[in-house]
């Protein structure tokens, strides 16, 4: 089972694998979210929603229901 | 005197008549979107 | 010779792009509109060398040439259309050193567009903070253009893009992507069908129509359809979009990669500290809370002593002209309904600026982005989406710019449901209104030991009752309104910036000059209408008013100023205006007002400021002229005709401060409404919502506390 961006704590960092194009606004892919970057959870807000992310350098937010959509792989 | 300043109240009073009728209802045909600028959108 | 160059200022949200264009402007700019839209267009002019003019554009902020909104349409359609006025002889990318790499996506694509394109990276004072070193050579050569290291905030570097820009015909305009390799069969038909255009115009003219539907397809490309060419599908357009980005984002990491080294170790700093203290589960709630509450109470407070110097300057300005003025009707007219009208509406120059200056503060300094972080959760709930703080914080200037606001929010169903609760919010026109009923009909007195007058608590629950209805006005419609929801939710958290000044007192000026003028018009023809109805009327209780009234106080002996005072009242009662108000009285009775009332609520429906200023005019009407009164002493001096005691008591206060609060009194957002969501059928269930939740409520209000 793979895991998404909402698997992660804050702090934790990870690559991303793959989403599907339908899931994701072009918005979010202008802003860095491809595979193979990396991404880190900064924080999330209570209830883990929204999730704010740096992704490869750029410091965004997003709602959980997508970061459902985007599987990662940890670190080491 | 008198008669000449009430000629000039009347007409101001139409001006300001017509110029906000046709802010208000003639309003498709405008070119300026701002709904009418009254506020910080303009 | 005098010539000029065409600029458009062009790059991210959040890049110090408009602090760069007061750089260079200074205060040479104007402020309007786009042609049948409501985008706001700004523009300058900048001195360059040897008498050279620059006419530069500041388009709107984007993160890319794929539009996904109006103002970001804009953008594009000015790129594109090459016999348009605005298009650029050279076109400035604003980028911010420490987001460089998603900058870059941007600049690539409007290299491709084969226009003299020159890289500014701002922020450059950052770069020994952050441990930041940049190949310039590197990037120009990969880049195949001019890049600019620029301080806007410092001041460093503009001269040198002044000169840049001078010299924009030696720059390349090769492009520096190749974006045809996403798919060159398709590409290579492309090209052959209109061999004269370039190719990635036609490319981008075909894919906007995925994404936002009101770019025409080009006059060039009008016999797309009726050629054999094969049109794709929008899942394909879309997924070879999706490959472009990434295309360009391999160029970009390769070229950064040789150009740019960050030493991480430093990085962590300000954003990291603050962010965690500002979006804390309790204290960033508290924090938000607090702030909200100091800028309620700078508005009502310290705003209260320039407001009450405009309010007696114009009482006595107004009784030094009907002294000064021969009389007759010109000198009745300045004195009795011009000058009253306008009063109402200088006075709230301060209000109007403090809300401005606080808002313009939020949004430089990088905390809005935060608010709309703590809160998109919680508004989510509500069918609302964490974007739709911002305009509900704005509504409270004005729903105008509020409901514009609401264009970046992804999601058409969280979007029109901020648009439709918006005007609940308590905008700065509804202010004098308050202050004034606030002021006559709560006590003075304070809790908190002194911190929070009872009338400045009052002020702030008229404002938590405004987002209160529209946060319930939402969840009411997100349950009722049958459109889906995508919950796409995208939102860049940006640096934490000390706000510029000037930039601040820039916004601050604009908004506050085109309030003053833009309403100062309509009060100004409203007060003349109102006037001269007041001031003229038909029938014999009007003609023979004098008489009719002396005969009836013949044995009270009154005064004779008394008794002018009873003759003025006699005849605005008989007016033109005394008629209409009559007229209303039924209808607006049960909540507890007069007809002069009335008459200005009816009045407020062109704008709600109008209440204050149709009363003063009204009650300067009345009054023989003389006496000195300011309009709030004169509404404590009403009487109610049919309960008699004060007219603006506290049952008839409440009644009035709820139907402000509710009531859709506002032509201009009824307009833009229907601009924004293309339809009356949206602004006519507004306007009828309102409006009956203000009557019902004010009702309820008058009846239970009379």
């Amino acid at each position: 089972m793979s895991i998404t961006i909402a698997h992660l704590k804050r702090g934790e960092s990870a690559i991303i694998l793959h989403f599907n194009e339908i899931d994701v606004p072009l918005k979010l892919l202008e802003m860095g979210c491809l595979p193979g970057n990396e991404v880190t959870v900064m924080q999330s807000a209570p209830f883990q929603d929204p999730i704010y992310l740096n992704i490869n350098g750029t410091h965004l937010a997003i709602r959980r229901e997508t970061a459902q959509k985007i599987s990662v792989e940890r670190y080491g | 005197m008198y008669t000449a300043q009430i000629i000039v109240v009347v007409i101001l009073f139409v001006i300001a008549l017509l110029w906000l009728l046709r802010k208000y209802i003639g309003q498709s045909k405008d070119s300026n979107n701002c709904g009418n600028g009254d506020c910080g959108c303009k | 010779m005098a010539r000029s160059i065409k600029v458009s200022l062009i790059g991210n949200p959040n890049t110090g792009k408009t602090s760069l264009f007061n750089r260079l402007t200074g205060l040479n700019q104007k402020v309007g509109n786009y042609p049948g839209i409501t985008v706001e267009k700004k523009e300058g002019i900048c001195k360059l060398d040897r008498g050279i003019k620059a006419h530069i554009l500041d388009l709107p902020g984007t993160y890319s040439l794929n539009t996904t909104s109006l103002d970001e349409s804009v953008v594009i359609e000015t790129l594109l259309d090459r016999t348009s006025k605005d298009f650029p002889d050279v076109a400035v990318v604003v980028s911010d050193v420490e987001n460089l790499k998603r900058n870059l996506l941007l600049f690539t694509q409007i290299k491709d567009l084969e226009i003299p394109t020159i890289l500014v990276i701002n922020m450059a004072d950052r770069m020994k903070r952050k441990a930041i070193s940049l190949d310039i050579k590197q990037l120009e050569e990969d880049l195949k253009t001019k890049v600019v290291l620029v301080s806007s905030r410092k001041n460093m570097g503009v001269e040198e893009l002044k000169k840049a820009i001078t010299d924009f015909k030696s720059l390349d305009i090769e492009p520096c992507v190749n974006a045809s390799v996403i798919d060159p069969v398709y590409f290579e038909r492309l090209r052959k069908a209109y061999p004269n255009q370039l190719l990635y115009k036609l490319w981008l003219v075909i894919t906007q129509d995925v994404n936002f539907g009101k770019i025409d397809r080009n006059r060039d490309l009008t016999d797309l359809k009726t050629t054999s060419f094969e049109i794709k599908s929008e899942a394909d357009l879309k997924r070879l979009q999706h490959k472009e980005t990434v295309v360009r984002y391999q160029f970009i990491n390769g070229l950064l990669k040789k150009a740019l080294s960050i030493d991480t170790a430093t990085a962590k700093d300000l954003r990291s500290r603050l962010d965690r203290i500002l979006l804390h589960k309790i204290w960033g709630y508290l924090i938000f809370f607090t702030v909200l509450l100091v800028i309620f109470q700078a508005i009502y407070d310290w705003s209260g002593y320039p407001m009450d110097f405009i309010d007696e300057s114009f009482a006595s300005l107004s009784s030094w002209l009907s002294n000064k003025l021969p009389a007759g009707p010109i000198a009745d007219l300045l004195s009795e309904g011009i000058i009253p009208g306008l009063g109402g509406i200088v006075i709230f120059i301060p209000q109007i600026a403090f809300l401005f200056l606080f808002i313009s503060i939020l949004e430089e300094s990088g905390y809005m982005s935060r608010v709309v972080f703590l809160m998109d959760h919680l508004m989510k709930k509500f069918g609302l989406s964490g974007k739709s703080v911002v305009p509900l914080v704005s509504g409270t200037a004005c729903a105008i710019p509020a409901v514009m606001a609401t264009r970046n929010i992804e999601d058409w169903k969280e979007r029109l449901i901020t648009i439709l609760v918006v005007p609940f919010t308590t905008c700065s026109a509804r202010l004098p209104v308050y202050l004034i009923i606030v002021g006559l009909v709560i006590p003075e007195g304070s809790i908190l030991g002194g911190l929070l007058s009872y009338q400045a608590l009052t002020l702030m629950l008229l404002y938590l009752l405004g987002f209160a209805t529209a946060i319930l006005g939402a969840w009411v419609l997100n349950k009722i309104l049958p459109i889906n929801r995508k919950s796409f939710f995208v939102m860049e958290m940006p640096a934490y910036k000390l706000p510029i000044l000037k930039n601040v007192l820039y916004t601050v000026l604009e908004k506050t000059k085109s309030f003053v003028f833009g309403a100062g018009k309509i009060i100004m023809a409203i007060s003349v209408i109102l006037w001269v109805l007041a001031s003229y009327g038909l029938g014999e209780q009007y003609t023979n008013a004098e008489q009719i009234v002396t005969e009836k106080y013949e044995s009270e002996n009154l005064s004779e100023k008394d008794l002018n005072q009873k003759i003025a009242s006699h005849k605005l009662e008989y007016s033109f205006i005394g008629y209409i108000g009559k007229g209303i009285e039924p209808v607006v009775a049960p909540l507890g007002y007069d007809w002069k009332i009335g008459i200005a609520i009816v009045s407020s429906f062109a704008a709600r400021e109008v209440f204050v200023g149709t009363l003063a005019t009204i009650y300067s009407v009345e009054s023989d002229g003389e006496d000195e009164l300011t309009i709030k002493n004169r509404m404590k001096e009403e009487v109610n005709p049919i309960l008699g005691g004060p007219l603006f008591n506290f049952a008839s206060g409440i009644s009035l401060l709820l139907f402000y609060a509710f009531a859709m009194q506002c032509m201009s957002t009824l307009a833009i409404v229907k601009r924004e969501t293309n339809s009356w059928k949206w602004p006519a269930i507004q306007f009828v919502a309102m409006t009956v939740i203000a009557y019902a409520s004010a009702l309820a209000a008058f009846q239970i506390l009379k």
